[in-house]
């Protein structure tokens, strides 16, 4: 009964931890510009982090090491500061926008000025990074992030025609109003946003925080094949509701409580206050996660002690590391960088940053000599190539589709 | 091939056949890797090894260099001479060259190189212990487990 | 002198033509093994190859790794990959990073360590 307790546990918090401020915004302002017709990006995104997650975790389990300190091995100390600098970069940037959102929704509820809100956030944020057990900080902000079902509830009680809006994904096209290479912007912005390369840097981190040994492989996949699609699912929801209320009203997000108008719409005020729990939870998770992988990511390349397994005391460099990057988060959002815009492009430049994340995952998931015999089956690396051919091609267009529809506009 | 699990950070498959006339190819197996010590708290990463060559021309593995000294010269250009550059300036020597762990010390070569020392005495954990001295004590609560 | 010095350095045969650059370097594990302690590793070859980047995956010496793709890609980068031992070096400048092979030296096909 324990165990599956536990199991349960890891699955709801696999869903409710899925979401993060740049699938809140881009799902929602896809929807209100595109109804259902990039709906497939989201389909393909979250396989994509499906496949390379279990890989990320499998190595964790079986090795006991993570991604990124795997990377330099694999790369070389050359390739692998580059990578480094670009996962600093796009992480940093996510991190940002990440702890932006939590004072964007703390503003929704107390209504003061989200930028008094920065600093306190930051500081929360980081008490939690110094203090908080990674299983209880998972734990908790995973589960409060399961509030974001209210937007199920919307969509359902919104009563749209199915089929239309099956028809709608089935057969995409590009809207009148849009053009073309705004399509595709998009469809990179969406892909980004559901494959963004901190999730697996933090899943193998945190399986290795969780001392993931062959045993923990079953429990590891589920959370992956289950409690992902389900999260992918809230993401879904959070279009739809997008296309069903904004999207006839014309009204483009770009702040988070357009996000959550058609909660207000559909379940009223209650429902509001769910879903502004929600956003919380998962701005405040994903700032955690964000934060704890430029950790990682720094600390495994030079082979600093990292993680929260251990006492600060223990670990003294990753933890200037996780100082430094809240207080850096923290300066840049008050420099009163509009955070949702912060967001648009975080997850543009996610997809820049993808092959060089996946690429090293491929290898070693593949390697004999750590993996013994669970390395990559057929499936796993046939869906492996697919989609490492998909990033490099969503990274080689993304910036000429960003400099060509000026962001999206 | 045995799989073996001590502690996170560490364990993994071993590269090779067992001890005495093992080989390995050292760019894939040894540099880059991740030292950790006797305690099983990681200390950096192998950034070079030291080479010594004998009077029958035999050349032999003498130690594991790490640290700013040794990966600096492996980094590309400026990028590279400044590391070493601001490595000296921090050491003080004329010739600090790079922080050496003999390779008698190393236990297992696995995924991993374990040391059969600490990690306090490897030269690099200077850093380390500056900034936990510096910065982390100076906060409440870092000696405590996370709760 | 360092693995440094040796990775990335020229390799020429005798008659100063070309063989291609140090890529990796073989250890061989020699002398009696203490408990606890590895005994010590010598060099015994270097894998030479025309192209340099690539050479740490492995694929040029494992037949089966995958994915297909990448083995396929990095197997034909390093095609022209060979072996030689130690002792076919004759001479190795450190500073001009270039060693110069013997002249009945032997070279072999890549192998799995």
């Amino acid at each position: 009964m324990k165990r599956l307790l536990s199991v349960a546990l890891g699955v709801l918090t696999a869903i409710g931890g899925f979401v993060d401020i740049g699938d809140l915004v881009t799902n929602a302002l896809v929807g209100a510009r595109f109804g259902l017709s990039l709906a497939w990006v989201v389909v393909v995104g979250v396989l994509g982090i499906i496949v390379f997650a279990e890989m990320s975790g499998r190595v964790a389990a079986i090795t006991g090491r993570a991604t990124f300190d795997l990377v330099r091995e694999r790369l070389g100390p050359r390739a692998g500061l580059l990578n480094l600098a670009g996962s600093m970069a796009v992480t940093g940037l996510t991190f940002v926008a990440e702890i932006g959102g939590v004072a964007l929704a703390l503003e929704l509820v107390s209504s003061v000025n989200y930028l008094l809100l920065v600093p306190f956030t930051g500081l929360a944020v980081w008490l939690v990074l110094w203090r908080v057990r990674f299983s209880l900080l998972e734990n908790v902000f995973g589960l409060l992030g399961l509030a974001l079902l209210v937007f199920a509830v919307a969509v359902w009680r919104l009563g749209p025609d199915w089929s239309s809006l099956l028809d709608q994904a089935t057969h995409p096209s590009v809207p009148g109003s849009e053009g073309v290479p705004t399509y595709w912007y998009y469809a990179v912005a969406l892909f980004g946003a559901a494959m963004t390369p901190y999730e697996v840097f933090f899943f193998s981190s945190g399986g290795v925080e969780e001392k993931w040994t062959e045993k923990d492989l079953g429990t590891s996949r589920l959370n992956v094949f289950v409690g992902f699609p389900l999260g992918g699912l809230l993401s879904f929801a959070i279009a739809i509701s997008a296309a069903l209320v904004l999207l006839p009203a014309g009204i483009e997000v770009d702040t988070l409580g357009q996000v959550g108008l058609p909660v207000s719409e559909a379940v009223g005020r209650v429902g509001i206050a769910i879903a502004l729990l929600g956003f919380f939870a998962a701005t405040f998770g994903a700032a955690c996660e964000t934060g704890l992988s430029v950790g990682y990511s720094v600390s495994q390349y030079f082979g600093w002690q990292w993680g929260k397994y251990v006492r600060p005391r223990e670990a003294a460099l990753f933890h200037v590391v996780l100082l430094l990057s809240t207080i850096a988060g923290v300066a840049t959002l008050l420099t009163t960088v509009d955070p949702i815009k912060v967001t648009e492009y975080s997850v543009v430049f996610s997809a820049v940053a993808l092959p060089l994340t996946y690429f090293p995952i491929l290898v070693v998931a593949n390697d004999p000599d750590y993996m013994g015999e669970k390395v990559n089956g057929r499936l796993a690396n046939g869906l492996g190539q697919v989609y490492l051919v998909l990033v490099t091609l969503a990274a080689l267009a993304a910036i000429p589709l960003m400099l060509l529809t000026k962001a999206g506009q | 091939m045995s799989r073996r699990r001590n502690e996170p950070g560490g364990p993994g498959g071993r590269a090779g056949a067992t001890a005495g006339g093992r080989r390995m190819d050292a760019a894939l197996r040894l540099l880059d890797h991740q030292l950790v010590d006797r305690d099983g708290r990681l200390c950096g990463k192998v950034d070079d090894l030291e080479l010594e060559r004998r009077d029958d021309g035999t050349l032999v593995v003498t130690a594991i260099l790490t640290g700013p000294g040794a990966l600096g010269p492996r980094l590309p250009g400026v990028l590279g001479r400044a590391t070493v550059a601001v490595w000296r300036r921090l050491h003080g020597d004329a010739e600090p060259g790079a922080s050496r762990i003999p390779f008698e010390r190393v236990a297992e070569i696995d995924s991993a190189v374990r040391l059969t020392m600490s990690r306090a005495e490897v030269p690099t954990h200077g850093l380390e212990r500056w900034a936990r001295e510096n910065v982390v004590e100076k906060l409440p609560g870092a000696g405590r487990a996370p709760e | 002198m360092r693995l440094n010095d040796l990775l990335g350095a020229d390799v020429v045969d005798a008659a100063g033509e070309p063989v291609g650059r140090v890529t990796d370097v073989r250890l061989a594990q020699t002398g009696p093994v203490g408990s606890g302690v590895l005994a010590r590793f010598v060099v015994e070859s270097l894998l030479v190859s025309p192209h340099h980047a690539g050479s740490l995956f492995g694929y040029e010496r494992r037949h089966d790794q995958g994915p297909m793709l990448l083995r396929a890609v990095v197997r034909l980068m390093h095609r022209r990959a060979v072996m030689v031992r130690w002792d076919a070096v004759d001479e190795w400048d450190v500073d001009a990073r270039r060693i110069t092979l013997t002249r009945d030296h032997d070279r072999h096909p890549p192998e799995v360590a």
